[in-house]
């Protein structure tokens, strides 16, 4: 059975179907959530405490969510600021300028039980992480979530145009990085 | 906006021979286990309702008030000092030196009736030994050396009978 947004909103609203409603939810979400915060943080369990954090905040928030944009985009929404707050809160708790983040972001990577990509996909990742923060995440949401502009625009709240400068510029960059190595 | 979304797909044709997936990886079962976890975790957040940041302030200012009443009675309480500090020759070296500082009332109002009662019973001890020396004193004396007491005392012949 397909679920629409308000089937899902109704059920988690009503007190008698709230658990049910939303565990249907977190089936259809959890791993795109998931995925879009663990290209952000690399860190398998820093991914898993975030992505958590997501649903009780979407659980404790969803009787404030208006209907205006869709559920996911919402929900992506919250995903994206708390990745986003997360490594900004890594770069203040340890005074590392932005590019040592990466650098150690790269290096975990490598040291990464749950990352067995092969050279080239590590090549690829390692010029991700050269990218700053919100391109990263334009990229990832593009590339490897195949979202649409418009979605993402909804999400990041960056204009179709931007986001599509942004990717350009993101792709670039990527590939001279892959050139250099 | 398909044109437009096929714009940036040439852009990135170098990527093709990039796999996009199977490089990242999860432990097994995990997404199987997720939602388990994000239920026990809303659980305990509601068990911890005391940390939400308005409990905290309502939590605070309540032991604030409570530790502020506690402060206002204690110093309101009149002190109480025990003679247990003291000894008995400390506390009557300083009477004698400061006895000038007090009145009878005041010393009065200190004493318990208990220790008042001691007192009498003392004075009244003191008083029977005293009356009994007198006596004795007297039944030794001559009946020469009573009047000899007498008219030095100033005592006429004619007022003896009266005694």
């Amino acid at each position: 059975m397909s679920w629409t947004d308000k089937d899902i909103i109704e059920k988690i609203l009503n007190p008698d179907t709230k658990n049910y409603g939303f565990n249907i939810l977190m089936e259809m979400y959890k791993e795109k959530v998931y995925w879009i915060i663990r290209r952000m943080v690399i860190d398998h369990d820093e991914s898993n405490d975030i992505s958590q954090e997501v649903f009780v905040k979407v659980w404790k928030n969803i009787s404030k969510f208006k209907g205006d944009s869709k559920l996911y985009t919402w929900i992506f929404r919250i995903a994206t600021n708390e990745a986003l707050t997360y490594l900004r809160k890594k770069k203040r708790r340890f005074f590392i300028p932005i590019i040592d983040v990466e650098d150690e972001l790269a290096s975990s990577l490598e040291s990464d039980a749950y990352y067995s990509g092969d050279e080239i996909q590590m090549r690829l990742q390692k010029a991700i992480l050269s990218l700053p923060e919100k391109q990263r995440l334009v990229f990832n949401m593009k590339y490897f979530e195949e979202m649409k502009y418009k979605d993402m625009s909804e999400v990041l709240d960056i204009s179709v145009g931007g986001l599509k400068a942004q990717y350009h510029h993101a792709v670039k960059k990527i590939e001279n990085f892959l050139k250099e190595y | 906006m398909e044109d437009e979304e096929n714009i940036n797909e040439e852009t990135n044709l170098f990527l093709t021979n990039i796999k996009k997936e199977g490089d990242f990886k999860t432990p097994s079962k995990y997404f199987d286990r997720f939602p388990e976890q994000v239920q026990s975790k809303i659980k305990q957040r509601d068990f911890d309702w005391f940390q939400l940041p308005q409990y905290k302030i309502a939590f605070a200012s309540i032991c604030t008030v409570f530790i502020g009443l506690v402060v206002v009675l204690n110093l309101n309480k009149p002190v109480e000092v025990t003679s247990n500090y003291f000894t008995n020759e400390e506390i009557n070296n300083y009477f004698e030196e400061h006895i000038d500082e007090y009145n009878v009332i005041e010393i009065i109002e200190e004493i318990s009736l208990a220790e008042l009662n001691d007192i009498q019973i003392e004075v009244k001890d003191t008083l029977e030994v005293n009356l009994e020396k007198e006596s004795e004193l007297i039944n030794k004396l001559t009946e020469e050396e009573i009047m000899e007491y007498l008219i030095d005392e100033g005592y006429e012949d004619t007022e003896w009978d009266k005694l």
